[in-house]
C-alpha cells in the first residue's frame, strides 16, 4: 500500500541531493514537472541526469531530500511506488533466453495485469514500437535498436501516467529516432514524459518544458518557449545571395575582430552570430554589412537554438 | 504428546522472531538488516561472554560450587554483569555501525534480531539436540551409561521433566519469548542512549540486564519450580516493558505507516521465472543429470569395485582384500559422491544468480517495478531449492532401485530420511551462495565469497566442543544412518538439523537485508 498525495504535478523533487563521497552528483534539486507535459532534462555528461532518474525510480537512495511521482513518494524504498511510472534506463538489458513477448508477459505479471489484458497490451505495444514481427524471437538475437524498442515497450506496457526515459533514442537509427520522437510527441497531454537526451535537437523538437542541470545543480527550468525567448535577442543570422559565399567568409573574419561578437559560424550562404553586447551590435552591424557591400538576402535577429542556450548556460 | 509440544516449542522459537520481524516491517518499513545486525550483536557478545565466564570461573570470581547462599549470590551478580556488559556493548557497537537507525522501530528490530537468534540457538539448536537424546534415554538403564553420580542425578532430573505434563514442553519457548521481550527492552535502552546522547542509558541497560539475569540465576540455583522461575523472569521484565511504553509509546504510534502488503503473488511470479530460467539455461538438466548419475553410479560402483580391481593390470591382488560389497558400501558411496560434488554444484548454480544480474544491469531493469527485493532474493533461493529437491528425488529413486537389485533391500523410509538430511545440508550451501552472490557485484567475486563461505561451513564441524552443532555435522548423521541402516535416536543429531535451518534462515535474512541497502 502506498500513500498518494493529490497534485497537479506529475513529478516533484524537493531538495533532492545525492553525494558520492565528496562529489555532489545532485545538489538540492527542486523540480516540478506538470502533468501531461513532455519534459526535456538536459545536462552535460556527469551533470546528474541519470542520478536524478535513479533517485526518482528508487534504484538509488538520496543523501537528502524527497521525490514524488504521480503523488507517490518514490524515495521511501516502497516497491509499490513502481506502479506509478514506466522507466527506460540508458542501456536497457534483458534476459537473453526470453522471447520478446515473453519478457513483456513477465513484466505484465509484475504489474499484476490480468492474463487477457496482458495479451492485448503486449500486442498493442509490440506494434507501437515496431517489434510485432520479432515478438517470438529470442532477445539474445536482438540488435541494439530492437532492444531499445523493447525497452520502451516494457516501460509503457502497464500504461503509466508518467514515463521516465533516459536517452530513449541513443541506439536508434535516424528513421527509428524520428518514429520514436513522433510517438513521444503524440503522447502530449495524455502521459507525462520526462526524458533526458544528448541530442538537443530531439528535445527542442518534442519537449514543451525544459530543465538544464549543470554539475548537479538546476540552472534553468521552465517552458521551452519562454527559455528560448529569454535568449532570443543575442543571435543574428545573415544570409547572402547565391555566389556570395566567399565574400561572406571574408566578412566573417572582419566580424570576428568585433568586441561585441561572441561567436560566429558559417554554413554556405548563412552566417550565424552570437552577440555578447547587443547594443553595440545594433549600432555597428548594419553599417559593417553596408561597408562590406554584401548582397544581402536576409539579416535577422533570431532566437538561439536550444543547443546554444544550453552551451551558454552550462559553460 | 511430549514430543509434539517440544517440537512446537522448537518451531515457535525459530519462526516467531521472523514472524514478529515481518509484522514490524509491515507497519514500519524497517530494514531486515537491523534484524541481521541484531543477531550479529548476540553472536559477537557470546564470543567474548563465554570465554570471559570460563576465565572468571577458573580464577574463582564465579564460584565453582554453590554450597552457600553467598556463593549463589556472587555467581548471580557476576554472571549477570558479564552478560549485561558483553551484550549491551555489542548492541552499542551495532547502533554505532547503523548510523541512521535511530527510530524506535529500529530498536525493536535490532532487539528482535538479538533475542531471536538467542531463541533459535538455545531452543532450535541446543534444546533440539538434547531433547532428542533425552527421549532416546527414556527407555534406557542409566546405570549402563558409565556416568558419575552427579551426572546421573542431573540426567535423572532432566528425565523426570518428561514425567510432567506434556504442556511443559512449551516452557522453554515461553522462557525465550520473555527473554526476547527483555532483549527488545534492552535494545531500546541502548537506543535511548544514542537518541538522548547520554551514555548513562547504556549503564542502566547493563544493570537492568544483570539484575534480571541474577534473579533467574538465584531462582534456578535454589532449585525453584520451573514455572516459578519463568514467573520471576516475567515479573522482572515487566518494569522494562512499562518503561519502554512510557518512553516510546507515542513515538511508536506516530511512526506507523500504512500496512505493507506481502506480495505473495509477485513472489510466485518470480519463482516461476527463476524455474523457467533454470530450465531454459539447461541448469535443471545438468543438476538432475548429475544427481541421477550419483543415484545410479553409487550402487553400481560399490557392486563392481572388486571386478574393477581385478580388471586392472597389476592390481589383481587387491581384489581379495576388498570385502564383498554390501548395502552399506552402496550407501557410503552414495553419500561420498553427494558430499564431494553436491556443494560444488550448489555453489556453481547459485553464484551468479544475483551478482550476474547486478553486473549486467538486469536488476536495474526489474527492481524499479513493484517486485519487492525480498521476493527477488527468495525466489532465486526457492527455485534452486526446488530443483535440488527434484534432483534428490530422482537420485533417491534410482539409487534405491539399484540397491534393491544389486544388494539386500533397505527401508525406503530410512533412505528418504537420509536423503532429506542430505538435501537440507546441500541447501545450506545454496543459502550461503545466494548471500555471497548478493554481497558482490561480479560473478567472480561471488564465486570466491561463496566458495570461501562453503569451506568455512564444512570446516566448522572440526571446531572442538561445538563442531557437532554445525550444519556440516548433518553429514555425520547421514553417515550413521548409512552405516547402521537403522534410525537410532541416540546417534541422531537434531542439533545439527536445527543449526542448518537457522543457518539457512539467517543467511537469507542477511542476503535480503544487505540487498535492500544496495543501489542497483
Amino acid at each position: 500500500m502506498v500513500e498518494t498525495v493529490e497534485s497537479n504535478l506529475a513529478i516533484r523533487c524537493q531538495d533532492l541531493t545525492r553525494y558520492f563521497g565528496d562529489v555532489k552528483a545532485l545538489d538540492h534539486l527542486n523540480l516540478e514537472v506538470p502533468k501531461g507535459s513532455i519534459f526535456g532534462f538536459l545536462g552535460r555528461n556527469g551533470a546528474g541526469k541519470t542520478t536524478t532518474m535513479r533517485l526518482l525510480t528508487g534504484l538509488a537512495k538520496p543523501t537528502a531530500g524527497r521525490a514524488w511521482i504521480g503523488g507517490i513518494e518514490t524515495t521511501l524504498g516502497n516497491p509499490a511506488a513502481g506502479n506509478a511510472f514506466g522507466y527506460l534506463p540508458q542501456q536497457p538489458v534483458f534476459y537473453g533466453w526470453m522471447r520478446g513477448w515473453e519478457y513483456l508477459d513477465y513484466i505484465g505479471q509484475l504489474f499484476k495485469m490480468p492474463a487477457e489484458r496482458r495479451k492485448q497490451r503486449i500486442a498493442v505495444v509490440l506494434d507501437q514500437v515496431g517489434l510485432a514481427a520479432a515478438a517470438k524471437r529470442r532477445i539474445a538475437g536482438f540488435s541494439g535498436g530492437m532492444k531499445q524498442r523493447l525497452g520502451i515497450a516494457q516501460a509503457i506496457l502497464h500504461e503509466p501516467q508518467v514515463l521516465l526515459l533516459d536517452e530513449p533514442t541513443s541506439s536508434l537509427d535516424p528513421a527509428g529516432r524520428y518514429e520514436v520522437l513522433d510517438w513521444i510527441r503524440s503522447l502530449n497531454n495524455e502521459v507525462t514524459v520526462f526524458l533526458s537526451s544528448h541530442i538537443l535537437g530531439d528535445i527542442e523538437r518534442i519537449c514543451d518544458q525544459v530543465a538544464i542541470l549543470h554539475q548537479g545543480k538546476l540552472i534553468k527550468a521552465g517552458e521551452r518557449e519562454s527559455i528560448l525567448s529569454e535568449y532570443s535577442t543575442n543571435a543574428v543570422e545573415l544570409q547572402v545571395e547565391p555566389g556570395a559565399e566567399r565574400a561572406l567568409a571574408q566578412f566573417c573574419i572582419i566580424l570576428q575582430q568585433q568586441t561585441w561578437l561572441e561567436s560566429i559560424t558559417q554554413q554556405q550562404r548563412v552566417a550565424r552570430m552570437i552577440i555578447s553586447d547587443k547594443e553595440a551590435a545594433r549600432q555597428q552591424l548594419l553599417a559593417l554589412v553596408v561597408a562590406a557591400n554584401l548582397p544581402i538576402a536576409r539579416l535577422e535577429w533570431v532566437r538561439p537554438t536550444l543547443e546554444e542556450v544550453f552551451l551558454e548556460l552550462s559553460e | 504428546m511430549h514430543a509434539f509440544f517440544y517440537i512446537l516449542s522448537i518451531l515457535f522459537s525459530i519462526l516467531l522472531p521472523v514472524i514478529l520481524a515481518i509484522l514490524l516491517r509491515r507497519r514500519f518499513r524497517v530494514s531486515w538488516l537491523l534484524f541481521a545486525i541484531g543477531s550479529l550483536t548476540f553472536i559477537a557478545s557470546q564470543v567474548v561472554h563465554l570465554p570471559l565466564n570460563h576465565l572468571l570461573t577458573k580464577i574463582g570470581v564465579i564460584p565453582a560450587g554453590m554450597d552457600s547462599g553467598w556463593m549463589i549470590a556472587q555467581a548471580a551478580i557476576v554472571m549477570g554483569l558479564t552478560a549485561g556488559i558483553c551484550e549491551e556493548f555489542a548492541r552499542f557497537a551495532g547502533y554505532s555501525l547503523l548510523k541512521k537507525a535511530r527510530q524506535v522501530e529500529d530498536g525493536l528490530m535490532l532487539g528482535l534480531g538479538h533475542g531471536g537468534i538467542e531463541a533459535m540457538i538455545f531452543i532450535g539448536i541446543l534444546m533440539a539436540g538434547s531433547v532428542a537424546q533425552l527421549f532416546a534415554m527414556r527407555e534406557m538403564d542409566l546405570l549402563s551409561l558409565n556416568l558419575g553420580p552427579e551426572q546421573l542425578q542431573y540426567l535423572q532430573q532432566q528425565l523426570n521433566f518428561m514425567d510432567q505434563s506434556a504442556l511443559m514442553g512449551l516452557v522453554p519457548f515461553l522462557e525465550r519469548f520473555i527473554a526476547m521481550i527483555l532483549h527488545v527492552v534492552l535494545s531500546l535502552m541502548v537506543l535511548h542512549a544514542f537518541q538522548q546522547n547520554n551514555r548513562i542509558w547504556i549503564v542502566w541497560a547493563i544493570l537492568y540486564h544483570a539484575l534480571v539475569d541474577a534473579i533467574v540465576v538465584v531462582l534456578t540455583l535454589n532449585n525453584f519450580d520451573t514455572l516459578l522461575i519463568e514467573l520471576g523472569l516475567l515479573v522482572s521484565v515487566l518494569p522494562g516493558i512499562l518503561w519502554a511504553f512510557k518512553v516510546y509509546g507515542k513515538q511508536l504510534k506516530a511512526n506507523q505507516q500504512p500496512r505493507l502488503v506481502i506480495e505473495w503473488g509477485l513472489f510466485a511470479v518470480a519463482i516461476r521465472k527463476e524455474l523457467k530460467q533454470l530450465w531454459r539455461t539447461k541448469m535443471v538438466l545438468v543438476i538432475v543429470g548429475v544427481f541421477a548419475l550419483f543415484g545410479m553410479a553409487s550402487p553400481l560402483l560399490a557392486y563392481f569395485m572388486p571386478q574393477i580391481f581385478s580388471s586392472i593390470e597389476g592390481a589383481e591382488m587387491f581384489k581379495d582384500l576388498i570385502p564383498e560389497p554390501s548395502t552399506v558400501d552402496a550407501m557410503g558411496q552414495y553419500l561420498k559422491n553427494i558430499s564431494q560434488f553436491g556443494f560444488l554444484i550448489a555453489v556453481l548454480v547459485g553464484m551468479g544468480s544475483v551478482a550476474s544480474e547486478k553486473e549486467k544491469g538486469l536488476t536495474e531493469m526489474i527492481l524499479h517495478k513493484p517486485l519487492p527485493r525480498w521476493a527477488f532474493i527468495l525466489s532465486k533461493f526457492s527455485a534452486q531449492a526446488l530443483v535440488f529437491l527434484a534432483a534428490f528425488l530422482i537420485a533417491e529413486i534410482l539409487a534405491y532401485i539399484y540397491i534393491l537389485v544389486l544388494f539386500e533391500p533397505i527401508s525406503f523410509g530410512l533412505f528418504t530420511i537420509m536423503n532429506g538430511i542430505l538435501f537440507l545440508w546441500l541447501i545450506c550451501f545454496t543459502a550461503i551462495t545466494i548471500l555471497g552472490s548478493t554481497v558482490s557485484r561480479s560473478v567472480g567475486a561471488a564465486a570466491g565469497i561463496s566458495l570461501a563461505g562453503s569451506v568455512i561451513l564444512m570446516l566448522s564441524v572440526q571446531i572442538p566442543r561445538y563442531g557437532s552443532l554445525s550444519p556440516q555435522a548433518l553429514m555425520g548423521w547421514a553417515g550413521m544412518l548409512a552405516s547402521e541402516l537403522n534410525f537410532n535416536l541416540q546417534t541422531s543429531n537434531f542439533a545439527a538439523l536445527g543449526a542448518a535451518i537457522v543457518f539457512i534462515i539467517m543467511s537469507l535474512i542477511w542476503a535480503v537485508g544487505l540487498f535492500e541497502q544496495q543501489e542497483l
